[in-house]
């Protein structure tokens, strides 16, 4: 698939302001969509035509940035609730999902590598902006050669 | 040496023949053994020789009676008697007495058997089954006649010797625990399985007691005829184990909570600090490409982070306090305490534009740790005022402090936001986070006041929803 948007879930605004920047430095992504926890990113998912209408450039995202400690409904609460919405919604089924979380903690891996759609577990420190940009560059190429 | 006084002198009876004023004219190698004197040293001694001080008169008196009317019998009919050896040490014996004639004399002869090693060792065996609280039981299934030791009625709380049958000693047990021993004495019987369980007895004296109940049965000819056992009073052990069980699963609680403890503050204590280390790398790269705006707003985006962390460390330090506090009681001031709280909260509180409602209504005296209520009271304003509805034109906390039915409550009222939990359990989670907008929150707030409220035996309510949040907290007064 073309990867138009990227969804970033986050509850710090600094951090979502920060992947933000990254991904639109990349120039290769038309939109960046935010949401500040699991229930707000399930909500974008489950209101797919409002969705599609507000994020013009590109509804479905390719790919999302999850955090994992987050209020209400945290990484793990949503990547449950988005494994049985995505299957029954076709235009889901090939988002894939980067853990972006400070945790380098090793249950916490474990964890998240039983989900499929998870393709990489970043952990937040490790790698600076330039880092991060040719990360998403990578993947977003990647993906879209293969789409 | 004829045969009869080579065995006289093999047998494990000591035998002494005195004359009739009780001086001694013989004896057998057993007396030289139990008693540890050589026969020279024994040989016309008196026989009051082997008396305690205390005894050799009325010894003496016994004597002479005897001589006057001789028969043969078990000295003291039976009983176990005191005698002194060489070296002055007590031994216990059994003697019979009897006589004989010759050359126109009469004569004794003591036979003596030293009891002192079979004495010692039933003596040490009772004493150790008294001070390990062992007793035991016998159960014959023709006669249907229980028999209890010594140990096992003091268990039991009972007068010893009390009669019983197998129905009274079973109704002993715990009501709970009475199926168990039936379905042991069944299994005894029916497949010959020892048991050994620890049930609860009530005992006379309607006292509740652990106790360890060891059983099986007694078989003659393949046939089971009774059933034998002990009984131990394991009580005090059994309670130390339950503490001890208490103890450790506290602890193992206390532990997994430091886990988790551990792992989300150095999480939330490393999310701000990465993310401000970024911001820094943004703002150097746009000041060198001239952009002040963007500099500015990566700046603007570092205090927030910074003063997350800021309440982060704030509240752990709380936190620390919690377990640390000094709890010494002291009589409270609710009017001057809550005034010192709406003091720390003023300045948020008129950004926010929150007005603070005061009642407090309290006659009597409560003695509290000062720093535990002035916590919990701030937690609960600065929540309300930090949690405001920007919808709502009149925003508002009510403190409410008054006495009812020798309760304190402690409620505070606003019409914020609201907290979306699906289970009051859910507020008081360490870490527990329910607004995203607002960064600031660690989300440790309320666990310590719950710990505060926990500690000082009080309850609370919360009710919460878009209308805002109503959290009460009540204290009993106790007993005195």
């Amino acid at each position: 698939m073309r990867v138009n948007s990227i969804l970033v879930v986050d509850d710090s605004e600094a951090v979502r302001y920060l992947l933000k920047r990254v991904i639109e430095q990349t120039g290769l992504v038309g939109d960046v969509i935010e949401a500040a926890d699991g229930k707000e990113a399930l909500d974008i998912f489950n209101n797919y035509q409002e969705s599609k209408v507000k994020y013009e450039n590109g509804f479905p995202p390719g790919i999302i940035f999850l955090d994992l400690n987050m209020p209400l409904v945290d990484g793990f609460g949503f990547l449950d609730e988005f494994v049985k919405l995505r299957e029954n919604k076709e235009e889901y089924k090939d988002i894939i999902v980067l853990v972006y979380s400070s945790s380098n903690n090793e249950e916490d891996q474990k964890r998240v590598s039983s989900y499929n759609l998870v393709k990489e577990y970043i952990v937040k420190g490790n790698s600076g902006p330039k880092e991060m940009k040719a990360k998403v560059e990578e993947i977003v190429e990647e993906l879209n050669k293969a789409g | 040496m004829n045969l009869l006084s080579y065995a006289i002198d093999s047998t494990s009876t000591s035998f002494i023949v005195i004359n009739k004023e009780g001086i001694i004219l013989d004896i057998n190698k057993e007396t030289e053994r139990i008693f540890g004197f050589k026969k020279s040293e024994l040989i016309h001694e008196h026989i009051n020789i082997f008396l305690p001080d205390h005894l050799k008169d009325k010894h003496s008196i016994y004597l002479k009676d005897f001589f006057k009317k001789p028969n043969t019998k078990m000295i003291g009919n039976g009983r176990i008697l005191t005698a002194l050896n060489k070296n002055k040490e007590e031994i216990k014996i059994e003697v019979e007495i009897s006589f004989f004639h010759k050359y126109n004399q009469i004569y004794g002869i003591a036979s003596i058997n030293n009891i002192g090693d079979e004495y010692k060792t039933k003596k040490l065996l009772e004493i150790t089954q008294e001070v390990a609280k062992i007793g035991s039981w016998k159960f014959d299934l023709t006669t249907e006649k229980l028999s209890w030791s010594k140990i096992t009625y003091i268990i039991h709380e009972l007068e010893v010797g009390a009669d019983l049958k197998i129905e009274d000693a079973i109704n002993f047990y715990h009501e709970d625990d009475k199926p168990i021993i039936r379905e042991c004495v069944k299994r005894g019987v029916s497949e010959l399985e020892k048991w050994d369980v620890q049930l609860r007895i009530v005992t006379a004296k309607n006292n509740v007691k652990w106790v360890r109940a060891l059983g099986f049965p007694v078989i003659e000819k393949g046939k089971v005829i009774g059933l034998e056992g002990t009984f131990q009073d394991v009580h005090q052990e059994k309670i130390n184990e339950q503490n001890l069980e208490k103890i450790s699963n506290s602890l193992k609680i206390a532990n997994d909570e430091l886990m988790q403890f551990s792992y989300r503050t150095s999480h939330d204590l490393k999310s701000p600090l990465v993310t401000m280390r970024c911001l820094a790398v943004l703002t150097v790269e746009d000041i060198n490409a001239g952009d002040l705006d963007m500099a500015k707003q990566n700046l603007e985006l570092i205090i927030t982070q910074a003063k997350s962390l800021e309440t982060l460390v704030t509240d752990l330090l709380n936190l620390a306090k919690a377990d640390a506090i000094d709890d010494k009681p002291e009589s409270i001031d609710f009017s001057k305490i809550t005034d010192e709280v709406i003091m720390l909260n003023k300045t948020k509180a008129e950004i926010n534009k929150v007005k603070i409602y005061c009642d407090i209504n309290t006659n009597s005296e409560w003695c509290f740790p000062n720093v535990r209520i002035l916590q919990i009271l701030n937690n609960l304003i600065s929540n309300s005022i930090k949690y405001y509805d920007e919808n709502k034109e009149e925003r508002f906390v009510k403190i409410s402090i008054f006495e009812k039915d020798n309760n304190l409550s402690l409620s505070v009222i606003d019409n914020g936001q609201g907290i979306p939990f699906e289970n009051e359990e859910e507020i008081f989670k360490m870490f527990k986070r329910f607004h995203i907008e607002k960064v600031s929150g660690s989300g440790l707030g309320m666990y310590v006041l719950k710990k505060h409220v926990d500690h000082l035996k009080g309850t609370i309510n919360v009710k919460s929803s878009d209308e805002g949040t109503e959290i009460n907290i009540i204290f009993e007064r106790e007993e005195q």
